[in-house]
C-alpha cells in the first residue's frame, strides 16, 4: 500500500479512528491492533513475505533474551552472531544472491566457465533493508547493555513492524522507539496536527515534485545518446529533486503519520540540498542510515580514535557498505566509494565538521560564499547520483560524457516542455519553501511562523490545491521501497 | 479529540471550497501549460462538437461504430455511403470501454443500429480512462453518468475537469464556446469521421503495454450483455494497425481466442494491402490513404460473413 494512494487515504483514518477508540482497553490490546493493522498493510503489497518480518522479529526477541540472560561473554557473543546471521542471512539470499552469484561466475567465465549456478527468481521483499536493520539494531543494543530485553512480545512486534515505517524507515532505534511502544499514548491535538502538516508536505514532494520528475529522468536515462548534453543535465539534476522528494517526502509522511498515532521517529532528512561540503551533506541525508553505520559499523571498527591511516580506511568501509545497502549492483558499491573519495580531503584537512550549524542561520538571504559553497557540492551531489540511478557503471560512463560534450551550451530540448517548465516551477517553489523553513524539522515547519491560524490554513490549502492542481498522473512507486 | 476532529471536518469543508475556487480560477485564467492536472476545450480536439452537432439528427441508422480514436480514423461513413449504408462513427479519444457503455446507455435507442461495429484495441483494456473522461467532461458527454465514473478513476485529473465542467455547464459558460479546429492536419468529413491528410510517420516510439484493469474488463462485459439483450447485431473487430504495432505484441493469437469467445470477432490489424510507411500517419492510426483502401475491403468482408445484409432498405 503506498503512502499516496486511494487505498491509504482510506486505511489511515480506519486505523486511525480504531486506534485511539481502543485507547482504554489498554495498551497490550493497542499494540496488538497496531501489529494487526502494520501486518495488513504490509500484506497489501505480498502477504506472502510476512513471514520474513515474523521471523525476523522471534529471532531477535528470543535472541536478545538469551543475551541478557547469560553473563559469560563469549555465549552472549554467540547469540550475537546468530541475529548478526540471520538478518544479514534473509538480506543475503533476498538481495545479494544473484549479485554474488553473477559476479563469480563473471570472474570464472575469465577462465572459460560458463553458468555454474541457477538464480533465484525471487521478487525482493519491500523493506527489508530497513526492518532487519532495526531489528538487528535491537540485539546489538542489548548485547552493549544499552538497553534491556523487551518482556512484551506485543510492543517488540509492535515496534518491529509499525507501519508508518516498516518498509522505508526512518530505521528506528530501540533505544528511543521501543520505549514509547511501553507507555500509554495519550492523543494530542499540537503533535496530531503537526503530523498531518508533514504529512501534506510529504505528498507535495512525492506527488508534485518527486513523480513529476520521475518522467524525464526515465526518458533520458533511458536513451542518453538520444540527448543533447545541456537536456542530460537538466535530467541528472531532476533525478537530485526525484530521489530526494521521493525519500524525504516519504520520511515525512512517515514521521507525521507516527506523530497521529502518538509516537516520535527520529528526524530522517534535514534540508540536505542546503549543504556546503560532502560531510554536512551526509549528516543531513538519509540521517537514520548514516548514524545507523556510524553507531554499529564506523565505531566499533575504532572511528577516529585508531589514527589517521585506520580512520580512513573505516570511512571507506562505512561508505562502500552504504553504498551496498542500496542495492545489489557495482553502481551503487563505486556511488559511495566516490562519496567516500569526496568526504576523505575534508577529514584530513580536519574541515569534516566545520558546517554543523544551519545555513545563513537567522538570515533570509545566504552570503554569496554560503551560496557558492552549497551550489558547489549541489554539483557533485547531482554528479555522483548519475552513478546512483544508472543501471550499470558503462551507462554511467555513458550520461556523464554525454553531459559533457559541446552540447552541453545548446537550448535543452525534449518533448512536452510543457509540463517540464511546471515541474522547474514546482522545484522552485519547494526551495523556497524549505529554505524559509531550514531551521525546523520538515519543510512546512517554517509556517508555524506565521501566528495568524487564518494565514497557516491558507498556506495549506494552497499546497492542497497545488498536490491536486501539479501532481503526476503517472505516480510511481517509492523509490527506497527497493532498498 | 473532539477538538481534533471539529477542526478537521472545518478544514476539509473550507478547503474544499478553497480547492473548488481555485480549480475555476486556475481553468479560466492560467495558460494550459501551467495547469497540467485541467484540460479543457481550449486543449482538446473540438472535432467532437462537431460530432455532437451531427448525432442530434441521426436516427435509425445502418451501422454504429464505437471504440476509440482507431474508430473516428479507420470507418469513414462517406465511404459506406458509396455502398449505400447510412452510418455513424461515435468513436472518440481514448475511449474505453466504460465510457463505450455511457455513450449506449444516452444514444443507443436513438440512433437503433441495425449493426454495431465495436472496435476492441487491446491496450484500451489497460486503460485509466482518464483520457477520455478529459473528453466527455470537457464537451458535457453524458456528464450526469460521469459523477461515478469519475469517482472510479481515482484520479484527481479527472476531478479537477469535473469541478471544471460542472461550474461551465452552470453557468451555461459553454452555449457561447466557439469552434476552434486547426484544418492543417485533419478535417471533420461528417458523422463522426475526422480525416487525417495523408501523410506518413517518420519516428517509431517504444510503445508501452499496461496491465489489464478488470474494471474495463468488467464494462466490455456489461458491454457485450447489454447489446445481446437489446437484440442488435454486432462485431468485435481489431482495427488496422502498423507492422511494428503488431510485432510489439506479445500474443496476438490469445488475444484474438478471448475476443473470440465474446462474440464474432474480425482481425483486421494486419491487412495486406496496407503498408506502413504509406497508409499510416503513425504507427497504429491509418492515414487517408489507408482508409480509402480498409473500409471496401472491410465491407466486403462483413458481408462474405453475413453480418451485413447487402441493403437495410
Amino acid at each position: 500500500m503506498f503512502f499516496d494512494s486511494f487505498d491509504f487515504a482510506l486505511f489511515l483514518p480506519v486505523v486511525f479512528a480504531i486506534y485511539w477508540s481502543i485507547n482504554r482497553c489498554g495498551l497490550r490490546i493497542q499494540n496488538a491492533f497496531l501489529i494487526i493493522a502494520s501486518y495488513v498493510f504490509y500484506a497489501w503489497w505480498d502477504w506472502k513475505f510476512l513471514g520474513l518480518i515474523v521471523l525476523s522479529s522471534v529471532v531477535d526477541f528470543l535472541i536478545a533474551k538469551e543475551i541478557f540472560a547469560t553473563a559469560i561473554r563469549s555465549k552472549r557473543r554467540q547469540w550475537l552472531y546468530v541475529s548478526i546471521f540471520v538478518n544479514l542471512g534473509i538480506l543475503a539470499i533476498f538481495k545479494y544472491f544473484n549479485f554474488f552469484i553473477g559476479n563469480i561466475e563473471s570472474t570464472f567465465s575469465l577462465f572459460g566457465s560458463e553458468k555454474l549456478f541457477s538464480r533465484l527468481d525471487w521478487v525482493l521483499p519491500v523493506g527489508i533493508s530497513f526492518y532487519t536493520f532495526q531489528t538487528m539494531s535491537y540485539t546489538i543494543d542489548v548485547y552493549r547493555e544499552k538497553i534491556k530485553p523487551s518482556q512484551d512480545v506485543f510492543s517488540f512486534f509492535a515496534y518491529v513492524s509499525f507501519f508508518p515505517q516498516l518498509v522505508a524507515g526512518p530505521i528506528e532505534r530501540a533505544s528511543n522507539f521501543l520505549p514509547q511502544f511501553k507507555v500509554e499514548r495519550k492523543f494530542d491535538y499540537g503533535n496530531a496536527v503537526d503530523g498531518l502538516r508533514q504529512i501534506l508536505w510529504g505528498l507535495f514532494k512525492k506527488m508534485v515534485i518527486a513523480d513529476n520528475c520521475a518522467i524525464y529522468v526515465d526518458m533520458f536515462f533511458a536513451e542518453p545518446n538520444a540527448y543533447s548534453g545541456s537536456t542530460l543535465l537538466i535530467g541528472a539534476v531532476f533525478f537530485a529533486f526525484q530521489i530526494y522528494g521521493d525519500f524525504s517526502g516519504y520520511s515525512d509522511i512517515a514521521i507525521g503519520t507516527a506523530k497521529l498515532f502518538g509516537f516520535n521517529l527520529m528526524q530522517n532528512f534535514a534540508f540536505p540540498y542546503f549543504s556546503r561540503d560532502i560531510a554536512e551533506f551526509w549528516r543531513r541525508w538519509h540521517i537514520s542510515l548514516s548514524s545507523w553505520f556510524r553507531d554499529y559499523v564506523y565505531i566499533p571498527l575504532g572511528g577516529s580514535r585508531v589514527g589517521k591511516w585506520f580512520a580512513l580506511r573505516n570511512i571507506f568501509v562505512v561508505f562502500i557498505i552504504c553504498g551496498f545497502w542500496h542495492g545489489a549492483n557495482w553502481t551503487f558499491i563505486v556511488w559511495g566509494l566516490l562519496n567516500a573519495a569526496l568526504y576523505l580531503p575534508l577529514y584530513l584537512l580536519d574541515r569534516n565538521r566545520k558546517h554543523i550549524d544551519t545555513v545563513a542561520y537567522g538570515k533570509v538571504i545566504p552570503s554569496m560564499k554560503e551560496l557558492i559553497h552549497m551550489s558547489l557540492t549541489f554539483s557533485l551531489v547531482v554528479l555522483l547520483w548519475i552513478i546512483f540511478r544508472s543501471d550499470t557503471i558503462d551507462d554511467a560512463i555513458i550520461y556523464i560524457n554525454g553531459i559533457f560534450d559541446t552540447s552541453l551550451l545548446s537550448v535543452p530540448s525534449f518533448r512536452l516542455m510543457g509540463n517540464a517548465g511546471a515541474t522547474f516551477l514546482m522545484i522552485i517553489i519547494m526551495l523556497l519553501v524549505e529554505w524559509l523553513s531550514r531551521q525546523s524539522s520538515y519543510g512546512l515547519g517554517g509556517v508555524l511562523k506565521l501566528s495568524s491560524r487564518s494565514m497557516r490554513w491558507l498556506c495549506y490549502f494552497v499546497i492542497l490545491f497545488l498536490v491536486g492542481m501539479y501532481s503526476s498522473q503517472s505516480p510511481n512507486g517509492f523509490i527506497y521501497f527497493q532498498f | 479529540m473532539i477538538k481534533f476532529l471539529k477542526d478537521i471536518s472545518i478544514f476539509s469543508f473550507l478547503a474544499s471550497l478553497f480547492y473548488v475556487a481555485l480549480v475555476v480560477a486556475w481553468g479560466e485564467l492560467m495558460p494550459p501549460f501551467l495547469r497540467p492536472n485541467l484540460s479543457d476545450r481550449t486543449i482538446l480536439d473540438d472535432n467532437i462538437l462537431l460530432t455532437l452537432n451531427d448525432l442530434k439528427d441521426a436516427e435509425d441508422i445502418d451501422v454504429l461504430f464505437l471504440g476509440s480514436s482507431h474508430t473516428y480514423r479507420t470507418f469513414d461513413p462517406r465511404i459506406w455511403k458509396r455502398y449505400g449504408y447510412n452510418t455513424f462513427n461515435l468513436g472518440s479519444s481514448a475511449q474505453t470501454h466504460i465510457h463505450t457503455g455511457l455513450l449506449l446507455n444516452q444514444y443507443l435507442e436513438q440512433l437503433n443500429p441495425k449493426l454495431i461495429v465495436y472496435e476492441v484495441y487491446p491496450d484500451i483494456f489497460g486503460n485509466d480512462g482518464v483520457e477520455a473522461n478529459s473528453v466527455f467532461l470537457s464537451y458535457d458527454i453524458c456528464l450526469d453518468q460521469m459523477t461515478e465514473v469519475v469517482f472510479e478513476s481515482q484520479s484527481v485529473k479527472s476531478m479537477n475537469e469535473m469541478i471544471f465542467a460542472r461550474y461551465r455547464n452552470i453557468f451555461l459558460l459553454n452555449d457561447t464556446y466557439e469552434i476552434n479546429l486547426d484544418i492543417s492536419k485533419q478535417e471533420y468529413k461528417g458523422n463522426g469521421f475526422v480525416e487525417r491528410k495523408s501523410n506518413v510517420f517518420s519516428q517509431v516510439e517504444p510503445f508501452l503495454r499496461t496491465d489489464i484493469l478488470q474494471s474495463q474488463i468488467d464494462a466490455f462485459q456489461n458491454n457485450i450483455r447489454k447489446l445481446e439483450n437489446a437484440n442488435i447485431p454486432f462485431v468485435l473487430v481489431r482495427a488496422p494497425v502498423t507492422q511494428i504495432e503488431v510485432n510489439q505484441f506479445p500474443d496476438m493469437n490469445a488475444y484474438n481466442v478471448l475476443m473470440q469467445d465474446y462474440s464474432e470477432f474480425i482481425d483486421l490489424s494486419q491487412v495486406n494491402e496496407l503498408q506502413d510507411s504509406i497508409h499510416f500517419y503513425d504507427f497504429h492510426h491509418l492515414n487517408q490513404k489507408g482508409v480509402e483502401i480498409f473500409n471496401p475491403i472491410f465491407i466486403d468482408t462483413l458481408l462474405q460473413l453475413n453480418l451485413l445484409k447487402d441493403t437495410y432498405k
